[in-house]
């Protein structure tokens, strides 16, 4: 090893001048950047040097980079195939020749101690596909060091590197002069005790990164504005250009957005027992009128949050309501995030709060929290769907069904700008927040436990975000929300700025619960069976005899109906694969009841009860604790069936729809 | 005439002849009960003898309509929470104005161009009526008219069938012209106003063939006409000849269409009704508004044959 390379594994690590002086994280992977956009070319020129402590009991003998923007450089990518394969509608189906995007490294250079001359390792860069093969996926580089970088050792890479940027994908580009960068810089994966944990970029998985300081100066036109990670340090002008700098520390990410259109407020989040935050919107002006929701949707989010997990960290938070029709709305970056809505949201239908609250919950769960989202997303997205459900709950209870009218035909990406809202249908925190009806249709396509870059790109989303919040959900009625809480709260509390696994939580549930609860994991995480309990027949029939009776010592047949006994014959049946202790309620018609705690994994379960009263009906899971089950209609069943005026009244309000429906097509003749 | 006096002419024709609008209803009542009862049958059977229909009786159940939505086949697949008050009619409306209307599910178009069928059928009958108002509605003498005008319709229908079909042709092409044309426009104001002319429009061509073809069909009768391309070409000269009154008495009747809408929309029931008078109310209003509409359809045709009868009109 040469004089040099030995230094530079004793390089120290230079916190940013505003770094907190106690590190909340280990501050492994710290980044300095400049970087410049042309609005005109679109592109980014940047120059970055990486300062990153191996923390492993391993050597490193590569460095690997993550390029995401390279995911949309050709439809050959890795990323593009399997979007393919998904029907969200957030990428392009057919993009054009300005929408792609590239990012090119045009140096590496090791850098050994300061005054020392950098080692050129540009020769040394290759792509690799760790998931794939794909030869032509160019989304990690791996890196060759000429030495191994030991056990707290410490290596600095310089890069410069220059990005043509897409028209939005995942949530990141352009529309006009709107510009939203995210995954925009060559940015270390994560090392791990058994190597790089490197994937490629999936479209159906989110990032995953070390914590560190960032130091980033961002040079745009003069009449822009800009928002990013972290806090504005420095502003400078020349030549009609601004370059702004924006440091944070304890992040694994940093993004930023650019447009000459924002409007910006600021307010300060004060709640007594939480740290104020300093809360920035960058606001389309076309939305001006829904300022205050954002901000109250922001402020919700940390107090709650803050409540039952932990306190927000950083004191600041920037808010960004992204371009019309730019595809930026709803994604989470450190201190910073997107929320969404548009011209016309009427209040109560749940548009932009949950947005908002969502993204901002973020900050907790992937922010605070940040778990692999390659391999478990459902860890910060489960997590978080949970919480903004509640959220959104406790504080503006059901919203109402609303339908976006006004779809051209032939223009997909042109729809619903006129929104209707049905104050009289309510969408529960079930059916709007754990979204149990996507859930439904995708639920045995994969294992929880399957890592999340593996599961179908079409049914992924169901099984990170609704079948997480769903079980969550199941536990808080289980459990009890305190108990829920305490667990969730312990698991913020242990694993903050920490990288948590599945395991990791699951240990801190049983520990909290005070119950081993690997029988729930296993039936709701590593299974990908459906649950589904029924009650098949339910009859309440006075007591009738038949047959040979014994009369004073003899046989004499008999046939005896009584009509102050009733025998009650109930079967419920386990339809689905999955199991979960259900209980069943048999409720009579003078007002008593049994309830029973049914284990729920046999098939079937017969109850029969003798008794005065007639029964009234019968329920499996009464109290709806296990809100994985698909199909709740089926859980109850009355003796003598309720009236058929719901089918009537719908059906009428159908007829009416049908019948103006005949007069839409005489219109026609 | 004045396109205001054609208007009032038309509706007073319409008001004079109750039996013809109670038999139109009927018709409409009659062919949509049995895909009703059917829906009827099919939310019975999902609801079985559960607690939800408390639910569903008391308003609507998200919960159950996901469970019904999920295994919904055929017709099921078009029960929707937009069902309630106006909202249905938001929904034909915009199926109208996309198109989408001929891409809903074959048996709810074949139910449509049955019902179209029939409703050729009687125009015939319909035109006579608000012509010659003499003496008693008959269905004997309505269907000799639509009998005797059955396949004139029907082959007008069909030259009209193409204009519609180059109209909504073009309002793809144009709605993809601003999509590729506001890419970079960030501001969805500006997106919006083009979308909403653009769908004016779209409406415009659509309602601007459907008044030449009125006119086509009034000449058709008035004059006995046998060839349709002639009839249609007529229409289209009758409305360029008067186009002020022609077109004012048809958007003018649009709007009051526009207007009924909006009445209805603020006193539709909502899906509150937990008894059966209130249900059978609920159906009621919504059959009051089907009338209403029917009344206001009618009137075009009673309208426009008030106007071609005036002086002046056919030159």
């Amino acid at each position: 090893m040469t004089r040099a390379l030995k230094l530079l594994w004793m390089i120290p690590i230079l916190a940013p001048p505003d770094a907190a002086a106690q590190p909340l994280s280990p501050r492994n992977a710290n980044y300095r950047i400049e970087v410049e956009l042309d609005p005109e070319a679109r592109t980014l020129t940047g120059r970055e040097t990486i300062t990153w402590k191996n923390l492993q009991p391993v050597e490193a003998l590569d460095l690997r980079l993550h390029l995401y923007w390279n995911a949309w450089r050709n439809n050959r990518s890795t990323w593009l195939q399997e979007a393919r394969l998904r029907t969200t509608g957030r990428n392009l189906a057919e993009p054009r020749e300005g929408d792609w995007s590239s990012s090119e490294v045009e140096s590496i250079r090791l850098i050994p101690d300061v005054g020392v001359p950098g080692i050129d390792l540009t020769a040394q860069a290759r792509f690799e596909a760790p998931d794939d093969g794909n030869a032509e996926d160019r989304t990690l580089m791996v890196v060759s060091l000429p030495e191994p970088v030991p056990p707290e050792g410490v290596a600095q890479v310089e890069l410069t590197w220059k990005s043509k940027i897409p028209r939005t994908f995942a949530r990141t580009g352009f529309r006009g002069n709107f510009f939203f960068i995210a995954q925009w810089f060559p940015k270390l994966a994560v090392f791990e005790a058994n190597g790089w944990n490197a994937h490629q970029f999936h479209a159906g998985t989110e990032f995953f990164s070390d914590y560190g300081d960032y130091d980033v100066s961002i040079t745009v036109p003069a009449a822009y504005v800009v928002g990013a990670t972290g806090r504005e340090t420095d502003r400078r002008e020349a030549s009609g250009k601004t370059t702004y700098r924006y440091q944070q520390s304890d992040v694994h990410d940093f993004a930023w957005t650019a447009s000459p259109d924002y409007l910006v407020f600021e307010e300060r989040f004060e709640v007594s027992g939480l740290p104020p935050v300093d809360m920035r919107l960058l606001l389309q002006p076309e939305h001006l009128e829904q300022k205050d929701r954002h901000f109250h949707a922001t402020a919700k989010a940390l107090e709650n949050y803050g409540k039952w997990y932990g306190p927000y960290p950083y004191g600041h938070v920037t808010v960004v309501d992204p371009a019309y029709g730019s595809g930026a709305g709803g994604m989470e970056y450190p201190t910073f995030f997107t929320a969404g809505s548009r011209l016309f949201n009427p209040f109560g239908g749940g548009s932009p709060e949950g947005g908002t609250v969502h993204e901002c919950g973020h900050q907790f769960w992937y922010g605070v929290v940040g778990n692999n989202e390659f391999e478990h997303a459902w860890l910060d997205e489960g997590f978080n769907t949970f919480s903004t459900a509640r959220t959104m709950d406790v504080t503006y209870g059901p919203r109402s069904y609303v339908k976006r009218y006004l779809n051209p035909r032939g223009a997909e990406r042109l729809s619903g700008f006129l929104p209707v809202m049905f104050d009289d249908i309510e969408v529960d925190r079930v059916i709007g927040g754990d979204r149990l009806d996507s859930f439904r249709e995708d639920a045995t396509w994969d294992a929880q436990s399957t890592p999340t870059y593996k599961y179908f790109p079409a049914t992924g989303g169901s099984h990170s975000y609704d079948k997480t919040s769903l079980w969550l959900h199941t536990l808080e009625r289980y459990l009890g929300w305190e108990v829920l809480q305490r667990i969730l709260s312990t698991f913020f509390a242990r694993y903050r700025f920490q990288h948590p696994r599945p395991e990791d939580f699951f240990a801190v549930a049983s520990e909290v619960s005070g119950q081993d609860l690997t029988w729930f994991f296993d039936q709701v995480h590593r299974s990908s069976n459906d649950f589904d309990y029924a009650v098949d027949s339910v009859k309440s029939e006075p007591v009738k005899f038949k047959g040979f009776a014994e009369k004073s010592g003899a046989l004499v047949h008999s046939e005896e109906e009584r009509k102050d006994l009733y025998r009650t014959e109930v079967v419920v049946r386990r339809l689905g694969a999955a199991t979960f202790p259900v209980e069943v309620l048999l409720l009579f018609e003078d007002g008593t009841e049994t309830r029973d705690l049914w284990e729920g994994k046999d098939r079937w379960k017969l109850y029969v009860e003798e008794r005065s009263s007639k029964l009234r009906y019968a329920a499996v899971d009464p109290s709806r604790k296990l809100l994985l089950d698909l199909y709740y209609t089926n859980n109850s069943r009355l003796v003598e069936p309720g009236s058929t005026l719901p089918a009537r009244k719908w059906a009428s309000k159908w007829m009416i729809w049908f019948q103006d429906l005949l007069a839409t097509f005489a219109f026609f003749v | 005439m004045s396109s205001l006096k054609a208007a009032f002419s038309g509706f007073g024709r319409v008001l004079a002849s109750p039996a013809l609008v109670l038999f139109l209803w009927l018709v409409n009542v009659l062919v949509a009960i049995p895909l009703a009862v059917s829906m009827a049958g099919s939310i019975e059977d999902s609801i079985g003898a559960s607690l939800v229909h408390q639910n569903l009786r008391d308003g609507f159940d998200m919960g159950w309509y996901g469970e019904f939505a999920a295994r919904a086949k055929g017709v099921e697949q078009t029960l929707s929470p937009s069902l309630v008050g106006a909202g249905a009619f938001f929904d034909n409306i915009e199926a109208w104005l996309n198109g989408r209307l001929f891409e809903m599910l074959p048996i709810l178009v074949a139910g449509g161009v049955v019902y179209a069928l029939l409703w050729a059928l009687f125009l015939g009958g319909i035109l006579h009526r608000y012509h010659d108002r003499r003496g008693l509605f008959r269905l004997s003498e309505f269907f000799s008219q639509g009998g005797e005008f059955f396949f004139r319709f029907v082959r007008l229908a069909v030259l009209s069938g193409f204009l519609y079909y180059l109209a909504y042709r073009f309002g793809s092409w144009i709605f993809g012209r601003i999509e590729e044309a506001t890419l970079d426009v960030t501001v969805e104001k500006t997106v919006f106003g083009y979308v909403v002319a653009a769908a004016l429009l779209v409406a415009l061509l659509l309602t601007l063939v459907n008044m030449a073809f009125d006119y086509a069909k009034i000449a058709t009768y008035r004059e006995n006409r046998r060839s349709m391309i002639l009839a249609a070409l007529k229409g289209f000269r009758l409305v360029v000849g008067n186009f002020g009154r022609a077109t004012l008495l048809y958007y003018g009747l649009g709007f009051a269409g526009v207007v009924l809408l909006g009445v209805y929309h603020v006193v539709a029931p909502g899906p509150g009704q937990a008894s059966v008078p209130g249900v059978l109310f609920a159906f009621l209003v919504g059959q009051a508004y089907l009338v209403a509409k029917l009344v206001l359809r009618l009137t075009f045709y009673a309208g426009q044959m008030a106007l071609y009868d005036s002086s002046g009109f056919d030159r």
